[in-house]
């Protein structure tokens, strides 16, 4: 089972691993800056819990659990 | 010698091209905070001293690899004007990720200049950015600037008439993987790439590594495609092998890192406490309050609408009451024709009945400029992405929708941002159920009648509620019909910021002028043309119908010995006297009220190329005072019933009309959902465009006429219109087949027309743009058979829901 994006809490923050192979939108996740290394923060979720709210490169993106899923996050 | 300059404005979304462009060119065009207000391109232009800049504003987009409709617009011109030069806007508070795409801009070699914006955000977040030293490191002359702030033109034309000729060869370093493999691809590629591209051959390759749709699309028309595809798939593989990563994270990981590199030399950061934003997003945000805040302000900015919309009203509707009665006053007695009653009847009564409604659009777009200049916008799709989800729609389909309750023609053309093309249809499809501001006052016009001021506003967002609900019924159903594709929600949250009042005032002024215009044009022509219809053939003797109806009138007030037979010889007498010279009577009328002066001088003075007035002065001057008032009190009630025989007239004329003739044979169709003919009349001239409706409704229910009554309470400002006193007092005529006396008008009614109106078929304009945005007449036909037909099924249900439950009859 592997970390994503999606299981985050509000709050927390980690460095991300890697987008997950064959993700449809992973191209513009990555042009987005989810990349590599980079640390992400998760913010809030919305009312339904999907879409989530993140903080990534110094400003704020929503996106939805799907494509949440598709990055990989670093454990501890 | 004018010299004329080329430029092309560049960027992230919403980082402040179109404000920069408004800025250069002096142009209103539409700004807001967040991503995707700009869906097509625009040109503009920009004068000092001898140079003419031309300048093309394009939507925003993160990269060159082209997703959505609108980042496709962008691809398209950039790599189709490349010897213009690229004004390249990056947003100063993200410049990391705005700078990712001026490193792919400058891979292009073209003439460029970057405008670093929001130095004014930038200052607040504690960040200072060491411009030369950034320029150095690119090779690109940089500005900054604060786009929303008065430009000194001079500074950015001169830079870009300096940038055309300078090109940067400053270059990402790429991983050696890449660099090895662009250079095999490069070699076999024919230079046919190079006249089709215009770029060098390695700058392809490397797009085909990045697995660039448009790129892989430009190979197909390559001969030796197949040869290139094996050696592109094997040194991908090679790549892949060698690095444990694929080509296109490595090419945009280089990129990121350049970025990164670049900026760390040149970026100071002061910490600055940035937690008021925070503060309050964890409030309108909340996951429990938030949905509940959203749709209280929503329901805030309808109440508002009435509130702040009601005194202007009034004194519009004055305005123009006064103004057709000065026509009628001033025009030439002798020469009663059409069209005076074109110009009353027609014009004047079609455009106010539209024109009233300008302070209830302002108050609502005041609202709107609110939440699209604030950031709340985009919070709000992010709140409703779920909801409008089980709806068959999309959280991005929000703003389109939005930007809906505008007007749907731009709204369509919004559904550009949405990537995935199946939302994107169902969007256009269900777009028109979502009130536009043309039909604002129907609902305006309606609702004050039958709802009291504290349930209005409720009233209201009842109404635009019902048009998202059934908007989400129909998006599910075309969902459901048709195949599922993957969709997406990926959305930047911008900012929070503070609108500024500038901005409110542009945003309320380029709404009236828009209405304004539409006023104008196309419900002035409308007017006119219903008018002519509702006006010939013209087969009744109005004026020998209302003669004969006087002298019934006055033998019924004898024979009720109201009055003496004297009193309807002076009355009478005068009357014959106002009816040749009309003018003249209104003085009279003013001396009598107001002074009491007696008659006789004006009389003799007034009319004494008459004949008659022998005669009257005789009788004036026998009459005391008291026969007098008592002849005036007659004066005002032969008026009075000349008006009310007139309007009946007037009402057979219509029904005689071609329009009346239509509405009478649709009649039928439209009794189950509770609509006389006239009301037909009106929705007929909808069609057309949707304001229609109300200036028709104000001429076939007779505002136009000059009302004594009328006259006399000028500037009494009262909250219910004249319209609406009449149309509460409306009823079938005594020969009507099924509802003979009954009230044309009571609240379920005007629920059953509201509802009836917010789904009727669209406007001939967004049918229009329907069948381009969707390159297809049969979706265009589709939507505005289905949504007629959807439109008179729930007006049916409702209204006989109503009847059979007794609710809402009186």
């Amino acid at each position: 089972m592997s970390y994503n994006l999606s299981d985050l809490k509000p709050k927390e923050i980690k460095e991300i691993k890697c987008i997950r192979d064959g993700s449809l939108h992973g191209k513009r996740l990555m042009e987005l800056g989810f990349l590599p290394s980079t640390q992400v923060e998760m913010i809030r979720y919305s009312p339904f819990g999907d879409p989530i709210e993140f903080g990534i490169r110094g400003y704020k993106v929503a996106l939805r659990k799907a494509e949440a899923f598709d990055v990989i996050l670093h454990k501890g | 010698m004018e010299c004329t300059l080329d430029a092309m404005l560049v960027g992230n979304p919403n980082c402040g091209k179109t404000s920069f462009f408004n800025a250069l060119c002096g142009t209103h065009a539409r700004v807001g905070n967040y991503a995707g207000v700009t869906v097509e391109k625009k040109t503009g232009l920009s004068f000092f001293e001898n140079f003419k800049l031309r300048v093309t504003d394009l939507p925003g987009t993160y990269s060159l690899n082209a997703v959505s409709l609108d980042e496709k617009i962008t691809l398209d011109y950039l790599l189709s004007h490349q010897n213009q030069t690229i004004i390249n806007i990056l947003d100063g508070t993200n410049l990391e990720r705005n700078l990712f795409l001026s490193l792919q801009l400058i891979e292009l070699n073209q003439a460029m200049v970057l405008v670093v914006n929001m130095q004014d955000e930038m200052a607040s977040k504690g960040l200072q950015l060491d411009i030369e030293k950034l320029q150095g490191l690119l090779g690109v002359p940089i500005v900054s600037c604060v786009a929303t702030k008065k430009l000194d033109k001079s500074k950015y034309i001169s830079m870009i008439d300096q940038a055309k000729d300078t090109k940067t060869n400053k270059i990402v370093t790429y991983p050696k993987e890449i660099i090895e493999a662009v250079e095999k691809l490069a070699e076999i590629l024919p230079s046919s790439i190079e006249s089709y591209t215009n770029l060098s051959k390695k700058w392809f390759a490397r797009k085909l590594l990045e697995k660039d749709q448009w790129a892989i699309d430009l190979l197909s028309k390559i001969k030796n495609k197949n040869q290139i595809e094996d050696i592109l798939n094997n040194q991908l593989l090679l790549i892949k092998e060698q690095t444990n990563s694929e080509a296109g994270i490595l090419i945009t990981q280089a990129r990121y890192s350049f970025s990164n590199e670049i900026l760390s030399q040149c970026i100071t950061k002061v910490a600055i406490d940035s937690s008021t934003e925070d503060k309050i997003d964890e409030i309108i945000m909340n996951r429990f309050f938030g949905l509940p805040i959203f749709f209280f302000l929503v329901y805030l900015s309808f109440q508002l609408v009435f509130t702040l919309g009601d005194y202007p009203m009034g004194w519009i509707e004055d305005f123009f009451a006064y103004l057709s009665n000065q026509v009628l006053l001033l025009w030439p007695k002798s020469s009663d024709f059409w069209l005076k009653s074109l110009i009353v009847d027609g014009v004047i009564a079609g455009c106010s009945g539209v024109l009233i409604f300008l302070p209830n659009i302002i108050a609502l777009f005041l609202c709107i400029a609110i939440f699209e200049g604030s950031g709340y916008m985009a919070r709000a799709s992010f709140l409703m992405d779920k909801l409008m989800q089980t709806g068959g729609l999309n959280g991005k389909s929000f703003l389109p929708m939005s930007s809906g309750l505008g007007c749907t023609v731009p709204a369509i053309m919004a559904t550009r941002v949405i990537e995935n093309s199946l939302d994107r249809f169902i969007t256009i499809m269900v777009l028109p159920l979502v009130s536009c501001m043309a039909r604002l006052p129907i609902y305006g016009l309606l609702i004050p009648i039958f709802f009291s001021l504290e349930w209005r506003g409720f009233v209201l967002f009842i109404i635009y509620l019902l048009g998202i609900v059934v908007a989400g019924i129909v998006a599910k159903i075309l969902k459901s019909t048709m195949k599922q594709e993957n969709s997406s929600f990926i959305m930047e949250i911008p900012p929070l910021r503070l609108p500024s009042l500038r901005f409110l005032w542009i945003q309320i002024l380029d709404r009236s002028k828009i209405y304004l215009s539409k006023v104008g044009t196309t419900i002035l022509a409308a007017s006119i043309v219903l008018w002519f219809l509702g006006n010939y053939p013209n087969s009744l003797d109005l004026d020998s119908k209302i003669s004969n109806e006087l002298s019934n009138v006055k033998n019924k007030m004898l024979s009720d010995k109201l009055i003496t037979d004297f009193d309807v010889k002076v009355a009478l007498s005068i009357q014959s006297l106002m009816k040749e010279n009309e003018t003249k009577y209104w003085e009279y009328e003013t001396a009598f009220t107001k002074e009491k002066i007696i008659i006789d001088n004006e009389l003799k003075l007034a009319t004494k190329s008459q004949q008659k007035i022998v005669s009257v002065l005789k009788l004036e001057q026998k009459a005391n005072t008291k026969s007098e008032k008592i002849a005036l009190d007659l004066w005002l009630q032969y008026q009075k019933n000349i008006l009310n025989i007139e309007d009946f007239y007037r009402g057979k004329r219509l029904e005689h009309s071609i329009l009346g003739k239509i509405g009478k044979f649709v009649e039928p169709v439209f009794t189950p959902v509770g609509f006389d003919w006239k009301i037909t009349t009106a929705l007929l001239g909808a069609i057309a465009a949707k304001e229609v409706f109300v200036s028709q409704f104000g001429i076939v229910f007779g505002i136009g006429e000059a009302d004594v009554d009328d006259y006399q309470e000028l500037g009494s400002s009262s909250t219910e219109t004249r319209l609406s006193k009449k149309i509460k007092s409306v009823k079938y005529p005594k020969d009507h087949k099924t509802r003979a006396g009954e009230k044309v008008f009571n609240p379920l009614v005007a629920v059953s027309l509201m509802i009836f109106c917010l789904i009727s078929a669209p406007c001939m304009a967004t049918v229009a743009t329907v069948i381009r945005e969707t390159n297809s007449y049969m979706f265009g036909m589709w939507q505005f058979c289905g949504l007629s037909i959807g439109a008179y099924l729930m007006a049916f249900i409702v209204y006989q829901t109503g009847i059979y439950f007794n609710i809402g009859l009186v």
